[in-house]
């Protein structure tokens, strides 16, 4: 019957009703969250084409935003008579031309996120889906680059249809290697206009970390840099004579973790994050430590809701 | 402590070993993190640099712990373990039952002294002891066995005892105790005795034995011994000797009782350890005489003697011979048995004898009955042709009741009989196939041939008529003839022998105290019921129905058990520690130590998969 396309419920995307998926699924939970949400950018960022967000740029328009002079090759259809005779102008009415906004998703696939029980990579896949899902359902363009490896080509993704293309592209990205933050991130910067970055990374053995966020200023990029922790990386649970490895770079050094080198761990961990804060703050970039162990429902999309990196529709 | 196989200790070995794998362990232990740059604060370790730290786990120390448990364990330690005898051993309790055991210097008796003395050891034992009660007389017999009979069956026939007559014999009753003597436990011996034998000698390995010994003093005066002489027809000498063990002197009276009635009595002053003789001419057959000291001693079962005068039926005999020769005069010898001399042409095989004897003739036919023929006829036709022959070789017997307690020695054989017509039988006697004594069943008859020459002729170089083997084989002889005899007198305590069923077909015996005992058909050997002192009265039927009486006087006067001073034995032999109070046992730990690991075992397990 034909009316059964119509009332037939859409089909949702690859997802997982518990959210704790290996793969780049997201759950139901987060979906219900993403639909209520959209990344916050702002209206002075480039656009290239038209889009479903406001700016700076106008348009003769039936729907009134401002008045300017006519000039001979304008639409008379747009001139404000009224205002014209109020003056000794013609005045044309402008509208908003709305533009898209391009999302950059900038992904460490370093060695170092493929570690953790479960990795780190798995929370970092699902939370790149969901800011993807996001730039799609809200018409941005999205770009998805990694860090590590040879310097890829920005897959470029456009529409809510191309969802599960993003979430194929995401399935294939090798964790591999070292992450080559500050050049990567020059080059990326030299190679595209601006946008929205999200950087989701573990910042272990990034390199340059200042100079990196320096590569790509206000007001053409919006930086947020998600920096993503296993929890025992932020609390580790050993104890004893260890040979403790690098799974990034393979080297080894021994160690006696006791409760005091646990301790110093921790103020070790904390003076680094708090570096890492202030390179944020003087390159005017959203910092957000987010942990591997959480959930997108309950711990990734909150948090964000709350940096105001994601507001509400 | 001591160690069983102390080889085994080499297991201890395996402590280092284990305590090397823990630390290669150790060791071993990566971590793998996301990056080193977290922890490139601390100071690395350079191996070797510095001793390791020991692994001082829980895990280790269980491990150590256990291995060394398995290697003491295999090494099987032991310990010796101070036991209280009283919890497991064996109590061999040896008691003399003998006749001075009566004596009544101990409360109630020695023999009830004893007895409580022993139901004291049964209630006082622990319950792994094990006690053996063994009575000893004459003969030693186990009472009873506390692994077999409860400890109160036991005191009940404890309670039932009583002397047992003269004789101790110690040393039976010591081998009854090393047969019964469980070697896994430690025994000892407790021998209640009055000491009333010589000293014994203990074997080696005699358990240590307590001795227990009864008796506080020796006062007692005896009958000793009494005997009758036939003087002549209805009148009798009664003989008794009559002894004092006392150790100072004694004024007794002695009554001698004929039947029932008293007829003489004389006052006797025994010396100190002395003893003296009485004798007493009585007239007519009273049937019994009884000797009887009045007054009081401690031992009261020999103040009497008694015997029997009626100690036999007369047994009818018939000698047929014209020369009776050596024939005559043994066969008067045999007590109870009348004689009939007959020739052998009034011979008339209608009269019933009980034995027909029959000297150089035989009649056509055997007479029913016994039968002993002696120098048979040259020709008969029972018997055949008769011819001497000489005989070549000394003979050799057989175990039989007509050579019982015979001995051939200085016999000169000469020549015997040979017999065309030797009926079949038993040959007690015979020299290279010659037979010289046969016993056999023809008809109804059972005959008995001396083959040997008897009524020798001058010159004959035979001497077995005038030989002391001769009587005794006639007396056998008789006695196979069913001759019923019973003693006139028995020791207290013995057996007395019963004649069998054939000849005597229902027995009575009535002891001087309890009812009388029945024997029929079937009826033991011997009876052992001669407890008690004093005239035990027989009445025996024959199959014809003839009924005899008897008198047997049971009689506890003995040289040895009427001496009731109490002996002292040196409880020597090394053997003088009463029972082994306390024992140092073995105690193997391996068993302990192997359970002990492997609850350890389990407590590591739990602790590595939590």
């Amino acid at each position: 019957m034909w009316f059964r396309n119509i009332f037939r419920a859409e089909p949702l995307p690859p997802g997982d009703p518990d959210g704790t998926l290996d793969s780049p699924g997201i759950s139901l939970a987060a979906y219900r969250q993403l639909d209520m949400l959209r990344i916050r950018a702002s209206r002075y960022l480039p656009g290239a084409s038209l889009g479903r967000r406001s700016s700076r740029l106008r348009r003769p328009a039936s729907d009134f935003r401002e008045h300017r002079k006519y000039v001979p090759g304008d639409d008379i259809r747009f001139v404000d008579w009224k205002a014209s005779a109020r003056s000794e102008h013609v005045y044309l009415k402008q509208g908003e031309l709305p533009q898209e906004t391009t999302i950059h998703i900038l992904l460490d696939n370093s060695a170092s996120m493929a570690w953790g029980e479960p990795p780190k990579r798995n929370f970092v896949l699902q939370l790149a889906a969901a800011l993807g899902y996001l730039a799609l359902a809200h018409e941005d363009r999205l770009l998805l680059s990694t860090l590590a490896g040879s310097p890829p080509a920005p897959q470029r993704v456009k529409g809510k249809a191309n969802f599960p293309q993003l979430m194929r592209i995401l399935a294939d990205i090798p964790f591999d290697g070292r992450a080559h933050l500050a050049g990567r991130l020059q080059d990326y910067s030299k190679a595209h206009r601006g946008g929205v970055v999200f950087l989701l990374s573990d910042l272990l053995d990034v390199g340059d970390l200042p100079g990196a966020l320096a590569a790509l200023p206000r007001p053409h990029w919006e930086v947020s840099l998600l920096h993503t922790l296993h929890p025992e990386e932020l609390e580790p649970a050993v104890d004893g004579e260890y040979e403790v490895v690098d799974a990034e770079k393979g080297d080894h050094v021994n160690y006696d973790i006791n409760s005091q080198a646990r301790t110093q761990y921790q103020e070790h961990l904390a003076e680094w994050r708090r570096g890492i804060e202030l390179a944020c703050i003087d390159h005017h970039v959203l910092y957000a430590l987010l942990s591997s162990g959480w959930t997108l429902a309950n711990g990734a999309l909150p948090l964000l809701r709350r940096l105001n990196i994601l507001e509400p529709v | 402590m001591t160690f069983a196989t102390p080889l085994a200790l080499l297991g201890l070995l395996s402590l280092p070993v284990i305590f090397v794998l823990h630390m290669m362990r150790s060791r071993s232990r990566r971590y793998t993190v996301s990056s080193l740059s977290l922890w490139s604060f601390l100071d690395p370790q350079v191996r070797g640099a510095r001793a390791r730290r020991i692994p001082l786990t829980w895990l280790l120390l269980l491990d150590l712990l256990i291995a060394a448990l398995l290697a003491v364990a295999l090494a099987n330690p032991q310990i010796e373990v101070t036991r209280r005898g009283e919890e497991a051993r064996h109590t061999i309790v040896l008691l003399d039952v003998s006749t001075s055991m009566a004596a009544g210097d101990e409360p109630g008796s020695r023999l009830q002294a004893a007895a409580a003395e022993i139901e004291g050891l049964l209630q006082n034992g622990g319950p792994g002891e094990v006690f053996t009660l063994i009575t000893f007389g004459a003969s030693a017999q186990t009472l009873g066995d506390s692994r077999l009979d409860d400890r109160a069956e036991l005191a009940a026939r404890l309670a039932a005892l009583s002397p047992r007559g003269a004789g101790s014999n110690f040393q039976a009753a010591l081998a009854l105790a090393q047969a019964a003597q469980d070697s896994a436990l430690p025994a000892s011996l407790h021998v209640f005795t009055d000491a009333a034998f010589p000293e014994p000698h203990l074997p080696p390995g005699t358990p240590p034995i307590t001795w227990w010994l009864l008796g506080t003093s020796g006062n007692n005066q005896a009958v000793l011994s009494l005997a009758v002489e036939r003087l002549s027809e209805g009148k009798f000498q009664v003989f008794a000797r009559i002894a004092n063990f006392a150790d100072r002197p004694v004024s007794r009276r002695a009554t001698l009782y004929a039947g029932a009635g008293a007829v003489a009595t004389v006052d006797l002053e025994l010396g100190p350890s002395t003893s003296l003789g009485r004798s007493w001419d009585v007239v007519g057959n009273p049937g019994s005489v009884q000797v009887v000291l009045e007054g009081a001693d401690d031992l009261s079962l020999d103040d009497s003697a008694g015997l029997g005068l009626l100690s036999g039926g007369t047994l009818s005999a018939a000698l047929v011979s014209d020369r009776p020769g050596a024939l005559l005069p043994a066969l008067l010898a045999q007590p109870g048995l009348a004689v009939t001399q007959i020739a052998p042409d009034d011979f008339f095989p209608g009269i019933h004898y009980d034995l027909v004897v029959f000297g150089g003739f035989l009649p056509e036919t055997w007479p029913a009955g016994h039968v002993i023929v002696a120098d048979p006829p040259a020709s008969s036709t029972l018997l055949g042709r008769a011819s001497l022959a000489p005989v070549s070789s000394p003979p050799f017997p057989r175990p039989d009741p007509l050579l019982e307690g015979v001995d051939f020695t200085g016999m000169r054989w000469g020549s015997a009989w040979r017999l065309s017509a030797l009926p079949p039988g038993l040959v007690p006697l015979a020299a290279d196939r010659q037979p010289l004594l046969v016993r056999a069943q023809v008809g109804g008859a059972h005959v008995t041939l001396l083959l040997p020459e008897v009524n020798r002729p001058d010159g004959s170089p035979t001497n077995f008529a005038r030989h002391p083997a001769f009587p005794i084989i006639m007396a056998n002889a008789v006695n196979l003839a069913g001759g019923t005899v019973f003693p006139q007198q028995l020791a207290l305590g013995s057996a007395l022998s019963l004649p069998a069923a054939a000849q005597v077909t229902s027995l009575t015996i009535q002891p001087p105290e309890g009812s009388p005992v029945r024997f029929g058909a079937e009826r033991p050997p011997v009876w052992e019921g001669a407890v008690r002192p004093g005239l035990y009265r027989v009445t025996a039927s024959d199959p014809t129905g003839q009924t005899d009486g008897f008198i047997v006087g049971v009689n506890a006067g003995d040289l040895s058990e009427s001496n009731i001073t109490p002996g002292r034995f040196q409880t020597g032999g090394g053997t003088d520690t009463p029972g082994a109070a306390e024992t140092e046992q073995p105690v193997s730990l391996a068993a302990y130590l192997v359970a002990l690991a492997g609850l350890l075992l389990l407590a590591e397990a739990w602790l590595a998969w939590r």
